[in-house]
């Protein structure tokens, strides 16, 4: 009877628990063995005798008493450090082995790589040679060295392609965790930026870390970040979109509740307002949380080029946020059911365009847009050589000749276009995906209701916004709730001497940015005349 | 037991206030339709907001003296669970009626100005619509998002006042006073019950994240919609003259007045979007309050549930309850509201007073 029990409660433990324990903690929860031959066995079984797994033999000492196994994977590791660092220290070795044991004299003496770790465990060799260790075993001793001796290749740092700028740093973040921190450590030199490291992911071991300025940064939203990243037991995270889904407020929401973004000028920035970046291994998209409305119409060059271009830019990224999600339903409400807001010559001019079109206007609407988003996947998708090829049959076959065999009206072929560069200026593209995707109910809303259907729409998205938070900010933050100190960075940008506190609703730990009275002011006293001036 | 967990700061609060007084100038405004001669209109607007300060403050006070409540809270508390119930349902229906006016009154707007062709039903089941979805995200959402709002509908009201610069003549205000000061009553009467919706604030007041801010933030509220409502009656009268009192919707028409240059014209379709907005707001916080107070009465132990059936009992009331936008403004004149507002509030107020009175004299013995 407690036999059956035990087995239920195994079976609801792993249900519970996910995979892990059953995954990790069956066969390979095991000591490492003495013999050389049945570690052998072990680790190249459980690699399912892989081609890229190296197992090497050598002998240690002058006698050659000593037989050595280093395992490593290639192309994980660095092949020169391998030879310099451990082959060539283990063979060189015509000293005598001391009389203590030889995985001391190796640890101590013999390799030369940077990190070199005692384990026990077969679970941590088979780690540590998936991560791009070396491990070094001995026979008929039950332990191993870890070698740190990783170097994968990888890409190089490059400039980012979706966030460009005029001015300002070039570099963006690479696919390799490591980099992209050094990237960040070099930005802020303070050992107060911290990054706490966690494995996501049972079978991928992905690598999570999350970043912060210790006495910044709210630790509330700290330990936030940690419960949500802890509690996901998913067997692999792919990309940081993938983590996103995990751990953001609203799962069901269109809009976007984390920024994802590739400058690491941008995280260092957004790190040193208080708040926290998580970076994953294996994606060069950091996620920056808690997340700020506006924050996805900031592009980072706002803040190096002068505050008036800044503001300006601001304002004009607030005007196409609007274009791109409402012109479209706009036309269509206006054209359908508001003739009399136009000036009397326009209406005609549009009337006399459209007398051909057999469609209503929110055909015609639906039709383009959808045409132009197929363009548009399209270019993203084609391989370079033929883009010319889409671009020409994009302006010819629905530019002109859809207007001319009157398919569509030349003013909505212009609306569309309008509302297609607009929707280009969003600087964070997660947002401008889900702004093309509000379009259509929009569009079907006018076409129904006119303008009142249009504003239906914009209240229904503004109550659905305001009820938004991302790790318990409120989504909208500086304009509802309103806090006025913090309107210094929405819509325009302030010069950064004015910019004194940081945004209050994060909770930072450290308010105060900088001093007071940063202002440059002309040196007070006037400076002596000179003769002839 | 709290039913709402979302705190609310007081210039939200103010936000609220201001918001709701906004819809019924902007749309129907029964200061001026039908008032003869409409000259004094403003005078009125005056007095009665002299008049809706102490009400204000009786409001304000009754929910300091019995703090972290709810008026249909405080009133099963002061006056026995079958009294205070009764007086809370008063509090209720008069919240319902409230609903159906607000409802009935943009949407016989929207039908007559912007959508003839469209039957009224329509508007007045979206508008429920978006605004119980608004009431059930609570009332932090949407008085968050009132407070943004704030913004837009106030310069808007600001476009409106400037703008017709051209065909305002201050002197179309005269003569003043012409029937004597005595004839302002009637009119004052009419025009307050446009604060005695306040009563809802009995029910916001305890969520308030920082009490001692209810008094100033609502008084600023008060004084800033009664600026707002004295200088429409002002402009309507020097942009139209005496012919005043005959338009259905006087801020609307004042709209219609705009154009800058021969382009920039018809800015009237903007203000169906800061309709909509206004009155979104000021249904949800309605229907917000409706449901509070209802699962107050019942002791329920959430409200969010009740919010649609409310806003669906109101559609059918709304259609049913006028014929005509005529009927709705000679109602909101003084034919009737006016007076049932007032007797609504004393029968409400009246009666926890004196309890509150009572108690206090027997502590005090």
């Amino acid at each position: 009877m407690s036999k059956i029990l035990d087995i239920l409660k195994n079976m609801l433990k792993i249900g519970r628990r996910g995979l892990k324990e059953e995954m990790e903690q069956g066969a390979w929860n095991a000591p490492l063995s003495n013999s050389l031959e049945t570690n052998e066995d072990t680790i190249s079984n459980a690699f399912g005798h892989s081609g890229d797994l190296v197992l090497r033999r050598l002998r240690l000492g002058s006698a050659h008493k000593h037989e050595i196994l280093l395992v490593y994977i290639d192309g994980l590791v660095d092949n020169n450090l391998i030879s310099t660092a451990v082959i060539k220290g283990i063979l060189s070795s015509s000293k005598r082995v001391s009389l203590g044991s030889p995985i001391d004299f190796l640890q101590e003496q013999m390799i030369l790589a940077g990190s070199v770790k005692r384990v026990s465990d077969l679970m941590e060799v088979l780690g540590g040679i998936s991560t791009g260790h070396c491990v070094v075993l001995v026979e008929d001793y039950c332990e191993a060295l870890v070698c740190g001796v990783q170097g994968a290749e990888h890409r190089g740092i490059q400039e980012p392609t979706t966030e460009v700028v005029v001015r300002g740093p070039k570099e963006g973040f690479t696919e390799v965790l490591r980099i992209n921190t050094a990237m960040l450590r070099r930005k802020i030199g303070s050992p107060r930026l911290w990054f706490e490291e966690r494995e996501v992911g049972t079978i991928s071991k992905t690598k999570v870390s999350i970043a912060y300025i210790k006495g910044v940064a709210s630790q509330s939203i700290v330990e936030e970040v940690r419960r949500r990243i802890e509690r996901i037991t998913t067997d692999t995270i792919n990309e940081s979109g993938q983590l996103e889904e995990y751990i953001e407020d609203a799962p069901l929401s269109p809009f976007p509740t984390l920024i994802r973004t590739e400058r690491p000028d941008r995280v260092a920035g957004e790190l040193m307002e208080g708040r926290v970046a998580i970076l994953t291994n294996g994606t060069p998209f950091a996620l920056i949380l808690p997340a700020t409305f506006s924050m996805y119409l900031t592009a980072s060059e706002d803040y190096y080029e002068r505050y008036t271009v800044g503001s300006a830019l601001r304002f004009l990224r607030l005007i196409t946020f609007f274009l791109s999600l409402t012109f479209p339903s706009i036309y269509v409400a206006i054209t359908t059911f508001h003739q009399e807001m136009l000036p009397t010559s326009l209406v005609l001019a549009i009337a006399a365009q459209r007398e051909g079109v057999p469609f209503p206007a929110v055909v015609e609407a639906l039709l383009m847009e959808v045409a132009f988003e197929i363009l548009r996947e399209a270019g993203v998708r084609l391989p370079m050589v033929i883009g010319p090829a889409i671009s020409i049959v994009g302006v010819l076959i629905l530019g002109q000749a859809a207007v001319e065999a009157s398919l569509v009206s030349s003013a909505m072929i212009i609306v569309v276009a309008v509302t297609a560069i607009a929707s280009f200026t969003t600087p964070i593209y997660s947002l401008g995906i889900s702004v093309r995707l509000l379009r259509f109910p929009l569009i079907i809303l006018a076409s129904t209701l006119g303008l009142f259907g249009v504003f239906v729409g914009l209240f229904m998205l503004l109550i659905h916004l305001c009820s938004l938070r991302s790790f318990g900010v409120p989504y909208l933050e500086p304009l509802a709730p309103v806090v006025f100190s913090d309107f210094k960075d929405v819509m325009i940008r302030a010069p950064w001497w004015a910019m004194d506190t940081r945004p209050g609703l994060i909770w930072t730990e450290r308010p105060t940015l900088q001093e007071k009275q940063l202002k440059p002011r002309p040196p007070k006293a006037p400076r002596k005349r000179r003769k002839g001036e | 037991m709290q039913l709402e967990k979302g705190r609310i700061s007081g210039r939200q609060m103010m936000a609220l206030i201001i918001l709701g007084r906004i819809v019924s100038i902007m749309i129907t405004f029964p200061l001026i339709t039908g008032l003869s001669p409409v000259q004094d209109a403003w005078l009125a607007g005056l007095v009665s907001l002299a008049v809706a300060i102490p009400f204000l403050l009786w409001i304000i006070k009754l929910a300091e003296w019995f703090p972290d409540k709810t008026i249909i809270e405080y009133a099963i508390e002061a006056l026995g669970p079958f009294f205070g119930r009764i007086i809370g349902a008063a509090v209720l229906s008069y919240l319902i009626w409230d609903i159906v006016v607000a409802t009935r009154s943009i949407g016989d707007s929207l039908t007559v100005a912007i959508m003839p062709d469209t039957p009224i039903l329509v508007f007045i089941i979206v508008l429920l619509a978006i605004a119980a979805n608004a009431a059930r995200c609570g009332l932090e959402v949407f008085s968050r998002m009132g407070e943004n709002s704030l913004f837009v509908v106030l310069a808007f009201v600001l476009l409106i006042w400037v703008l017709p610069y051209e065909k305002t003549d201050f002197l179309r205000l005269k003569p003043v006073l012409s029937q004597g000061p005595l004839w302002l009553i009637r009119p004052s009467i009419s025009s307050f019950s446009f604060y005695t919706e306040l009563i809802v604030l009995g029910l916001i007041v305890p969520y308030l994240n920082k009490r001692d801010e209810a008094l100033k933030y609502s008084l600023l509220g008060l004084l800033i919609s009664g600026v707002i409502l004295v200088v429409f009656a002002i402009l309507v009268v020097a942009v139209f003259g005496p012919t005043a009192n005959g338009l259905t919707m006087p801020p609307y028409s004042l709209t219609r007045m705009i154009t800058i240059a021969r382009f920039f014209e018809r800015v009237e379709a903007i203000s169906m979007g800061v309709w909509l907005l206004s009155s979104g707001i000021n249904l949800a916080t309605l229907l917000w309050a409706t449901a509070i107070g209802l699962a107050q009465i019942f002791n329920l132990k959430g409200y969010r549930f009740l919010v649609y059936p409310i806003a669906a009992l109101a559609v059918p009331l709304s259609v049913v309850a006028f014929e005509s936008i005529v009927e709705l403004e000679r109602f909101l004149e003084y034919d009737m509201w006016g007076y049932l507002s007032i007797i609504m509030v004393l029968v409400i107020l009246l009666p926890l007073t004196a309890a509150w009175l009572f108690r206090r004299l027997r502590s005090d013995a």
